[in-house]
C-alpha cells in the first residue's frame, strides 16, 4: 500500500504514505494522534482515549492495611467460590457505596466538582447535568437490594444476611501475618 | 527476507482481510463467553443503580442520555444476545461490513456500560480498539485502521512505562512490597500455603528482588517502543508481552485478556494466521484483491 523508504521509521514510513494515498485518513489519524497526546499530558480521560497510568501512583511505606470486604451470612464472599471478576465488581461496587455513604450520601463526583471546579458548578447547564449525572441517596436505598440479590445468588440462598466489613491491619513483617487492630461492621443488609 | 517491510505488512493485511476478521472475531466470541462465564455480561451483572461515571466526557453523556439504566434494565439479555450474534455474525459472513459495525457499536456500549456497573472504569480496550478496522468496505482504510491498531499497542505499552517512570516508580523501592501486600493481603491473614503463595511471600520479605521484578516490568513496557521503528523486533516484542500479561496476572491479578487481542498486529502472529491460508483455503475466504498502489 505505501512504497516507503527503507531508512524511514516506521511510524513516519506509514503516516508519510497515508498522507499520499488518503489525505483525509491522514487528517484523521493525526488528530487522533494528537487528542492521545494531549489527553495524556492534561492526564483527562475521554474514551477511547484512555491513561495508561494505572499502578504508578507512589504508594507510601506503611505497616497497617485496611480491607472493605463482603461477608454473606457471615462468610467471606470468596469462600462460595465466585468467579474473581464478580468478587472484584462486588467488593469494589461495596467500596463505592461506603465511600458515598461517608461522604454524606452525597456522589464524591458531585462534591468534587463543586468544590474544585467552580466555572462548572456556576454555568447555566448545571443543574440540569446534575439531575442526570449524579448517583441519588434513592439510587444508594435502591442498591442495597440490587447487591443483596447478587449475594443471594452467589451464595444460592433465599435471605443471606450480607454485611460490609472494614477489617485494619498491622502486618508483621516478620511473620509476614496481619494481625487485625479493628474491625468495623459498616452496613448490613 | 529477515524482516517484513512496511509495504509487506500492508500487502498482508490487506491480502488476509477475511482470514484476519475470522480470527479477531472468534477471539472476541471467545472473551464473551469468558465474560459469561466470569458472570460479567450486562444482563449477569443487572441494573447496578450506584453508577461509576467519574469525569470522562463519554461516561457523564451516557449518563446523561440514560443509557446504562436503560442498558441494564429489561433489554439487557437481548443486548447481550445482539452482542453475541453480531460478532457470530463477523465470522460467518466476512464479506457483510454491517456485522462488524454493528459489533463495533455494540462492544462500545457494553465496554462503557459494564465499566459504570462494575464500578471501576478498566482499561482493557484492546477489543474495542481492534474491531475498528474491520468496519472499513475499503482495504486501504481497513489496512490504515490496522497498523494504527500495532502503533495504538505500542503506545499504550510505553505510555504506562513513561507513568510509572514520571512518577518516581524506577527508583521508589517500596512501590512493589505496597502493591504486593495490598494484593494479597487476604491471602496473607487466612495464611494460605501454596507455591504462587511462597513466592508472594518470598517477595514481599525481600524488597529488592521484588523491585527488580517490577523494574523488568516497567523495561518490558518501554521496550515497545522499539514497535514504531520497525517490524524487526517483533518477536521479542510478542514474547515481552506475554510475559507481562503472565506476570502481571501471576503477581498482581492483572487481567486484560481483551488488550492480548492487539497482538494480532505483531508480524510473527500474523505469520501464524497466514499459514492457515493456503491455496487450498483461499477459495473458502474468498481473499479480496490487494490493494493496487503496491
Amino acid at each position: 500500500m505505501f512504497r516507503t523508504s527503507k531508512k524511514r521509521m516506521l511510524l513516519f514510513s506509514f503516516l508519510v504514505g497515508l498522507k499520499r494515498t488518503d489525505p483525509k485518513a491522514f487528517l484523521l489519524v493525526v488528530i487522533c494522534i494528537t487528542i492521545q497526546l494531549f489527553f495524556t499530558f492534561i492526564k483527562l480521560e475521554a474514551t477511547p482515549f484512555v491513561l495508561f497510568g494505572m499502578f504508578s501512583e507512589k504508594v507510601m511505606a506503611s505497616d497497617t492495611f485496611s480491607t472493605i470486604q463482603v461477608l454473606i451470612n457471615d462468610r467471606t464472599l470468596e469462600s462460595y467460590n465466585p468467579p474473581f471478576r464478580e468478587t472484584q465488581l462486588l467488593e469494589i461496587n461495596a467500596g463505592n457505596y461506603i465511600g458515598m455513604k461517608r461522604n454524606n450520601q452525597n456522589d464524591i463526583l458531585k462534591t468534587r466538582v463543586e468544590t474544585g471546579y467552580p466555572f462548572i458548578y456556576n454555568s447555566v447547564f448545571y443543574p440540569f447535568v446534575a439531575r442526570q449525572v449524579y448517583n441519588t441517596p434513592k439510587a444508594q436505598n435502591d442498591f442495597k437490594a440490587w447487591f443483596k440479590e447478587k449475594c443471594n445468588h452467589i451464595a444460592d440462598i433465599d435471605n443471606a444476611v450480607v454485611k460490609i466489613v472494614e477489617t485494619k491491619y498491622l502486618l508483621n513483617r516478620t511473620t509476614l501475618y496481619p494481625s487485625p487492630l479493628k474491625h468495623e461492621i459498616l452496613e448490613v443488609f | 527476507m529477515k524482516y517484513w517491510k512496511f509495504s509487506d505488512y500492508s500487502y498482508f493485511v490487506s491480502t488476509n482481510r477475511y482470514l484476519l476478521q475470522r480470527v479477531f472475531y472468534s477471539l472476541a466470541l471467545f472473551s464473551i463467553v469468558l465474560n459469561f462465564c466470569y458472570h460479567i455480561l450486562i444482563s449477569q451483572v443487572g441494573p447496578n443503580p450506584l453508577l461509576k461515571q467519574d469525569v470522562d466526557p463519554v461516561y457523564l453523556m451516557f449518563m446523561i442520555a440514560g443509557i446504562p439504566k436503560f442498558i441494564s434494565g429489561w433489554p439487557a439479555p437481548y443486548f447481550d444476545a445482539l452482542l453475541v450474534l453480531s460478532c457470530l455474525a463477523s465470522i460467518i459472513w466476512p464479506r457483510q461490513r454491517t456485522f462488524p459495525s454493528l459489533f463495533f457499536v455494540l462492544y462500545f456500549i457494553y465496554f462503557i456500560v459494564y465499566n459504570m456497573l462494575a464500578g471501576h472504569h478498566y482499561t482493557n480496550i484492546g477489543l474495542m480498539i481492534m474491531a475498528f478496522p474491520f468496519i472499513f468496505s475499503g482495504n486501504p482504510r481497513f489496512v490504515t485502521a490496522f497498523t494504527f491498531c500495532r502503533f495504538f499497542l505500542c503506545f499504550m505499552m510505553v505510555s504506562a512505562a513513561c507513568w510509572k517512570i514520571a512518577r518516581g516508580n524506577l527508583w521508589h523501592v517500596d512501590q512493589t512490597n505496597m502493591l504486593l501486600i495490598a494484593t494479597h493481603l487476604e491471602a496473607l491473614v487466612s495464611n494460605k500455603s501454596s507455591l504462587e503463595m511462597n513466592i508472594i511471600k518470598w517477595l514481599i520479605s525481600h524488597k529488592y528482588p521484588a523491585h527488580a521484578l517490577w523494574v523488568f516490568l516497567i523495561l518490558i513496557e518501554g521496550l515497545f517502543i522499539i514497535g514504531f521503528i520497525n517490524f524487526k523486533w517483533d518477536k521479542l516484542l510478542l514474547v515481552a508481552y506475554l510475559l507481562f500479561f503472565i506476570g502481571g496476572f501471576a503477581i498482581f491479578y492483572i487481567y486484560n485478556f481483551e488488550n492480548l487481542l492487539l497482538l494480532l498486529t505483531l508480524t510473527p502472529v500474523l505469520k501464524i494466521i497466514g499459514r492457515f491460508n493456503k491455496p487450498g483455503h483461499k477459495k473458502n475466504f474468498d481473499n479480496p484483491e490487494p490493494t493496487t498502489n503496491l
